[in-house]
C-alpha cells in the first residue's frame, strides 16, 4: 500500500510526542486561516479558493488526527510542512501580501520544521517557507531593492531563529538518544545482574553440599539448605551469627568445627580443603569435608569466606570398616598359620620326644587349622569375586543329602564337644546348585553353628523337599542373636556381638553365603532368640523345576 | 643350663585360640612344666585369684577382655603384679606392646613363633636358663 511507505514504528516516545505537537500546529495554522478569512473585513478577498483550502486542511487534518502517530514516518512531516507552507502562502497572498502580518506564520513552520527535523530536514522545509515568503516582495516589489533587502532580512532572521532552534534540538535529542540507551543498558545490566543473582541462589539452595559465608566481621551471612539439611541447624538460627556463638553444645561442649573457623583464626586452607569431626544440631558427630575459599569485592579486598562441605560419615564408616577388615582378616590368617606352623616345628623339635598320640592330635590341628585357612582364603576370595560380578557359577544337579553328610563329616572332626543329626532322606530329589558352592554355604553355616555354640549341644543339619524347592536348614543350640542384630548378619564385616564368649570370625561367612544362594537362585533367612540357639535357612530350586519353581524363589 | 633340681614349673596359657594353647601347652609340658589354660581375660583373672602360676603367656588381641586390660589389672593388685607376664602379639602391634613393657610384662613372643623358641624364652623368663 502506497500509504505503507509511511509507516515506521515510532519507539521513541520523543518522537511520538513530536508527531502529535505537529498535529496540534497544524490545527493552529487551520484556526490562523479561519481567522484570515473572517476578521480583515475590509480586504478584498476571493473567498472560493480559501473555503477549498479550508475543506482540504480540515480533511487532512482529520486524517492525521486519527491516524496512529506511533507509526508515522518522518518523511510524512515533509508533507505537512509542505501542505502548511502553501496555506500560510495563501494566506499571505489574501492579506495583503508583502503587507500581510500572517507573514509570522512561516517562523511557526520553520520552528517547527527545525524542532521536528534534523538540520537538512529543517532546511528542506525552510527552502520551501523561504520561497513562499519571497514570492510576494519578488512579485509586487517591481524588483525594488528596499523590499527585496526586507525580505531577505526576514529570510535571514527566521533561517537565523529556525538555525536557532535546529541546533538545540539536536542537541536535546542526541541527549535524549544517549540518555535512552544508556536507560536501556542500565536496565539490560540490573536484567542480568537479578538473572545472575536468582541463577545463583537457586544453584546454591539446590547443590547438594551445605554452602555457608562468613563475613570480615566473622558473622555468617548465607546459609543454604544443605548446610541445613546436614548439620540441623536452620538459616534462622546461623544466619547474622558468628558461627562459633552459634553452633556450641557439642559432644566435648566446643563450638562445632568447621564452624569456628574465621578469617583470622589462621585456619584458611588451600583449595583442597580439609576434613572435620564436627556435631548435628543433636549432638550427633558428623565428619565432613570443608574446602573454603576467600571472597574478594570489586577492589580485589578479602569480603570474606565462602566455605563448601559434605557429609563424608559413610565414608569414613566404610573407611574405618576396611582398615577394621583388613586388621580382622590379618590376624584371623595369621592364628591358623601359626598352629600350623607351630605344630609342624613341634614335631620336628629335635630336643623333645611326643609320644604317638600326641603326635597324631598334632597332625589333627594341622589338618584343621589348614582347612580353616582354605575355608577363610575361599570366602575372602569369594568377596572379591562378588564384588567385581567375575563369580562363575557351574549349575548342575547335585545330590543334596550327599552334600549335607559330607560337610557334617567335615566339620564333626573338627570338634567333640557337639553332636550332629542330620536330616536328609537318601531319596531326596537332587538340588540345582553349584556343588563346591553349596558345600561352601553349608560349611559356612555349619562351622558358625560351632563357633556360636562353645558349650556343645545338638546342631541339626536338614535337607527336605518343598514341592520343586529344597528347603536346608542348619540349627544350633549356641548363644543365639539379639533380635536388633539379625537384620544385619548377612551384611559383609558384620559380627554379632557376643558376650563372654570369644568367637573369631572375618565377618565375610554369612554375606558369602548370601550371595551364593541367591546367585543359584534361592533365598536364605535366619531365626533366632538370644539363648535359644539359631537357625538358618535357604532355599534353592530342586534340579527337576521348571520357571515357576523360580519364580516361586523370587517372590 | 638346665636346673634338674628345680620343681615343675607352672604357666599359665591365655589365648581365644584353642589350638594355640594345645600348641603352647604340648611344647612346654614334654618341657616338665605344667600348664594351665585360660580363654580370655575374665577366666584368667578368675583363675589367677585361686592359682598362682610361675608365669604368664598372655595373648594380647582377644574378644571381651584384651591382654591389655589383664596387665592393667594385674598391675593394680599387689598380690599378682610381681608375676612375670610374657606377651604373645602379633606383627603390627607395636603400640600395645609398648603400653604392655609399661604396665611390667617381661617380654614378648611375635606370632607365629617358633615352639624351641618359646621354650627358650619362658625358661629364661622362669630363670631355668639363661639367655
Amino acid at each position: 500500500m502506497f500509504l505503507d511507505r509511511f509507516i515506521v514504528r515510532h519507539e521513541d516516545p520523543l518522537q511520538s510526542r513530536m508527531a502529535k505537537s505537529a498535529a496540534w500546529l497544524y490545527w493552529l495554522g487551520i484556526a490562523v486561516v479561519l481567522t484570515g478569512i473572517f476578521l480583515p473585513a475590509e480586504t478584498d478577498i476571493d473567498h472560493g479558493p480559501v473555503y477549498l483550502l479550508v475543506v482540504g486542511g480540515l480533511l487532512s487534518t482529520l486524517f492525521l488526527v486519527f491516524f496512529p502517530w506511533q507509526k508515522i514516518s518522518p518523511r510524512y512531516f515533509y508533507v505537512m510542512a509542505a501542505l502548511a507552507s502553501s496555506h500560510i502562502a495563501t494566506l499571505v497572498y489574501f492579506t495583503g501580501g508583502v503587507e500581510s502580518p500572517y507573514q509570522l506564520l512561516y517562523y511557526l513552520i520553520a520552528i517547527w520544521a527545525a524542532y521536528f527535523f534534523s538540520f537538512g530536514g529543517f532546511l528542506a522545509v525552510a527552502t520551501l517557507a523561504i520561497a513562499s515568503l519571497m514570492a510576494p516582495y519578488l512579485y509586487e516589489s517591481g524588483y525594488d531593492a528596499d523590499l527585496i533587502t526586507l525580505g531577505l532580512m526576514r529570510v535571514l532572521f527566521m533561517l537565523i531563529t529556525g538555525g536557532l532552534v535546529n541546533l538545540l534540538v539536536v542537541q536535546v535529542k542526541q541527549r535524549n538518544r544517549e540518555l535512552a540507551l544508556s536507560n536501556e543498558r542500565l536496565a539490560q545490566k540490573v536484567h542480568e545482574v537479578l538473572q545472575e543473582e536468582e541463577k545463583t541462589n537457586a544453584v546454591i539452595a539446590s547443590v547438594a553440599d551445605g554452602v555457608f559465608v562468613v563475613d570480615n566481621g566473622g558473622r555468617v551471612t548465607l546459609w543454604n539448605k544443605s548446610a541445613e539439611a546436614i548439620t540441623g541447624y536452620s538459616e534462622e538460627e546461623i544466619v547474622g551469627r558468628a558461627p562459633g556463638d552459634a553452633l556450641t553444645g557439642g559432644r566435648h561442649g566446643q563450638a562445632c568445627v568447621p564452624f569456628c573457623i574465621t578469617s583470622d583464626s589462621g585456619s584458611r586452607q588451600g583449595p583442597g580443603g580439609f576434613e572435620v569431626l564436627a556435631c548435628r544440631r543433636d549432638g550427633t558427630d558428623i565428619w565432613l569435608s570443608v574446602s573454603a575459599a576467600p571472597i574478594r569485592d570489586a577492589a580485589a579486598r578479602e569480603a570474606g569466606s565462602v566455605y563448601v562441605f559434605r557429609d563424608i560419615s559413610a565414608y569414613k564408616e566404610l573407611e574405618r570398616i576396611r582398615s577394621d577388615f583388613v586388621a580382622t582378616v590379618s590376624h584371623e590368617l595369621r592364628t591358623p598359620l601359626t598352629s600350623i606352623l607351630g605344630f609342624s616345628k613341634t614335631l620336628l623339635r629335635p630336643d623333645a620326644v611326643f609320644p604317638a598320640d600326641s603326635r597324631r592330635s598334632f597332625l589333627q590341628e594341622i589338618v584343621r587349622e589348614g582347612e580353616r585357612l582354605a575355608r577363610m582364603i575361599e570366602d575372602i576370595l569369594s568377596v572379591s569375586r562378588i564384588e567385581s560380578g567375575s563369580l562363575k557359577l557351574d549349575l548342575k544337579p547335585v545330590n543334596a543329602a550327599a552334600s549335607v553328610r559330607t560337610v557334617v563329616a567335615n566339620v564333626s572332626r573338627l570338634t567333640e564337644e557337639h553332636r550332629f543329626v542330620i536330616n536328609a532322606a537318601d531319596d531326596l530329589a537332587q538340588v540345582r546348585a553349584d556343588a563346591d558352592r553349596l558345600h561352601q554355604v553349608l560349611l559356612n553355616l555349619v562351622v558358625n553353628a560351632v563357633k556360636y555354640s562353645p558349650d556343645g549341644g545338638t546342631i541339626t543339619v536338614s535337607a527336605e523337599g518343598e514341592d520343586a524347592i529344597l528347603l536346608f536348614t542348619v540349627a544350633d543350640e549356641g548363644v543365639g542373636i539379639r533380635e536388633e542384630c539379625l537384620p544385619h548378619v548377612f551384611e559383609r564385616f558384620y559380627r554379632a556381638p557376643v558376650e563372654h564368649v570369644s568367637v573369631t570370625g572375618t565377618g565375610l561367612g554369612l554375606f558369602v553365603s548370601k550371595h551364593l544362594v541367591e546367585e543359584m537362585g534361592g533365598q536364605i533367612w535366619a531365626e533366632s532368640a538370644p539363648g535359644q540357639g539359631s537357625s538358618f535357612f535357604f532355599r534353592l530350586p530342586a534340579a527337576s523345576a521348571g520357571p515357576e519353581a523360580e519364580q516361586q524363589l523370587a517372590s | 643350663m638346665e636346673s634338674a633340681t628345680a620343681p615343675a614349673r607352672h604357666v599359665m596359657i591365655v589365648d581365644d585360640e584353642a589350638s594355640l594353647r594345645n600348641l603352647v601347652r604340648a611344647n612346654l609340658e614334654v618341657d616338665g612344666m605344667t600348664v594351665s589354660e585360660a580363654v580370655d581375660g575374665f577366666q584368667a583373672i578368675d583363675m589367677l585369684r585361686s592359682d598362682q602360676p610361675d608365669l604368664i603367656l598372655l595373648d594380647i588381641m582377644m574378644p571381651g577382655k584384651d591382654g591389655i586390660a589383664v596387665l592393667e589389672e594385674l598391675a593394680g593388685d599387689p598380690s599378682l603384679r610381681r608375676i612375670p607376664v610374657i606377651l604373645l602379639t602379633a606383627k603390627g602391634e607395636q603400640e600395645d606392646l609398648e603400653r604392655g613393657a609399661a604396665l611390667g610384662a617381661r617380654g614378648h613372643i611375635t606370632k607365629p613363633f617358633d615352639p624351641e623358641q618359646m621354650v627358650r624364652t619362658v625358661k629364661a623368663a622362669l630363670g631355668i636358663i639363661r639367655r
